[in-house]
């Protein structure tokens, strides 16, 4: 026997030191899969929220909204889901890399895989009400805000008021600047007098506007001058 | 008798348990002080602990690995471990003329490095490398480690073993050219 071995053993012996019972390895074992199972879980729900809200979204707006398509998706995704996407995500990917063999596999593969099985749940979680819920908590919670001053821009084709009378095909609207503004209608859009509502469409002449889209702000929006 | 019905038995008594030591304290040594840079008799201590720990962890030891891979891993971690314990990076040392003399035999076999660089030398210069680039250079020359064992061992994917190897072998190659390159102008100087 070695010096080194018999002094270990002698070590092992005066320590009482044990081999820890396989059971707790099994334990810590299943419990970073439990870990990594709700982190994917969690990624997936998020997703199906967002997905949801994209699918709800009306994108015909989305060229005449402030800042076109790109400031349209950035007013209307629920940055809290994204961020919530993003910590799950960095969650799995090191609960995936401490799980016993996880190292074995590249970053980019991990996030990957993860991120394709995250879709398959996020679509699976559309079937359910759950996305619906999450869109609701985000409404009452978390308002979208829409900055009354840079959405109002008639040379651009939007305009946001009170709807103060609509009579026939001609509506009324007063701005926040305080003007009024003759809308001229073509078509059946879902709003009642004292809406405050989103209009698109175009200046006829000074102070008169055709309309292509109109509707209310949506009550989960919160109003900024 | 494989590493799993080794380990196994391990379990049931200390004194197989032995074996084992007996069998990879020198690699591990080895390894330890070529990684640390540390003397010899810390390099001792270190193996010590690694051999206590890897003790209390023989039901957690991976079928699928090499016991040798394995018990590696845990000397890798407890050098860090004791870099972080002492907040230190490894500083270049002397090597123990006992696992010199052992390391020098071995370099016999490791046919990878070129023949003109003695055991001396070749230590002397992967001391100077960053410890990344020395451990993947001496795992796989000095201790035949092929890139599954490494990746095992540093805990990496096999891609990332091949690339870490790659970068070693040209910053070694590079840090020797400047060393004889140095060596050369002393010459002519004097």
């Amino acid at each position: 026997m070695s010096k080194l071995s018999k002094t270990i053993l002698e070590k092992i012996q005066k320590e009482h030191k044990k081999p820890t019972p396989r059971w707790m390895f099994l334990l810590k074992n299943i419990f970073i899969w439990g870990l990594l199972i709700t982190s994917v879980f969690f990624v997936g729900m998020f997703l199906g929220g967002i997905i949801l809200n994209l699918m709800s979204l009306n994108w015909e707006i989305a060229p005449r909204w402030p800042g076109a398509h790109f400031g349209f998706l950035h007013d209307a995704l629920e940055g809290v889901w994204i961020l919530g996407i993003v910590l799950a995500l960095i969650g799995s990917v090191l609960f995936f890399r401490s799980t016993k063999r996880g190292y074995r596999y590249g970053v980019s593969v991990v996030v990957s895989v993860l991120l394709l099985l995250s879709f398959g749940l996020g679509a699976v979680f559309l079937f359910t009400p759950i996305p619906g819920f999450m869109h609701e908590w985000h409404g009452q919670n978390m308002p979208m805000t829409i900055h009354m001053n840079e959405f109002h821009y008639p040379e651009k084709g939007r305009l946001i008021g009170d709807l103060i009378e609509i009579n026939g095909d001609t509506a009324y609207l007063q701005a926040p600047d305080q003007t009024e503004w003759e809308l001229w209608l073509f078509g059946y859009y879902p709003v009642r007098e004292n809406d405050f509502v989103l209009v698109f469409g175009e200046v006829i002449d000074t102070g008169v506007f055709a309309v292509t889209d109109m509707r209310p702000v949506p009550s989960n929006y919160f109003v900024q001058e | 008798m494989n590493d799993w019905q080794l380990v196994q038995r391990a379990v049931q008594s200390p004194e197989a348990y032995a074996y084992i030591i007996e069998r990879y304290e020198k690699p591990l040594l080895r390894f330890v002080q070529n990684l640390s840079q540390l003397s010899y008799e810390d390099a001792e201590d270190i193996v010590q602990q690694v051999f206590i720990k890897a003790y209390g962890h023989l039901n957690d030891f991976d079928p699928e690995l090499k016991l040798s891979s394995w018990l590696f891993r845990i000397a890798r971690n407890e050098v860090i471990s004791f870099w972080r314990y002492k907040k230190v990076r490894p500083q270049e040392s002397e090597l123990n003329e006992e696992i010199m003399n052992e390391t020098s035999d071995e370099i016999e076999h490791a046919k990878l490095l070129d023949n003109a660089f003695l055991a001396k030398e070749v230590q002397s210069l992967l001391a100077l490398l960053q410890p990344e680039y020395r451990e993947v250079l001496y795992l796989y020359y000095f201790e035949d480690k092929n890139y599954d064992e490494i990746a095992d061992i540093i805990r990496s994917p096999v891609g990332t073993v091949a690339a870490l190897l790659s970068r070693a072998k040209k910053a070694f190659s590079d840090l020797a050219k400047r060393v004889n390159r140095l060596e050369a102008l002393t010459m002519i100087n004097e």
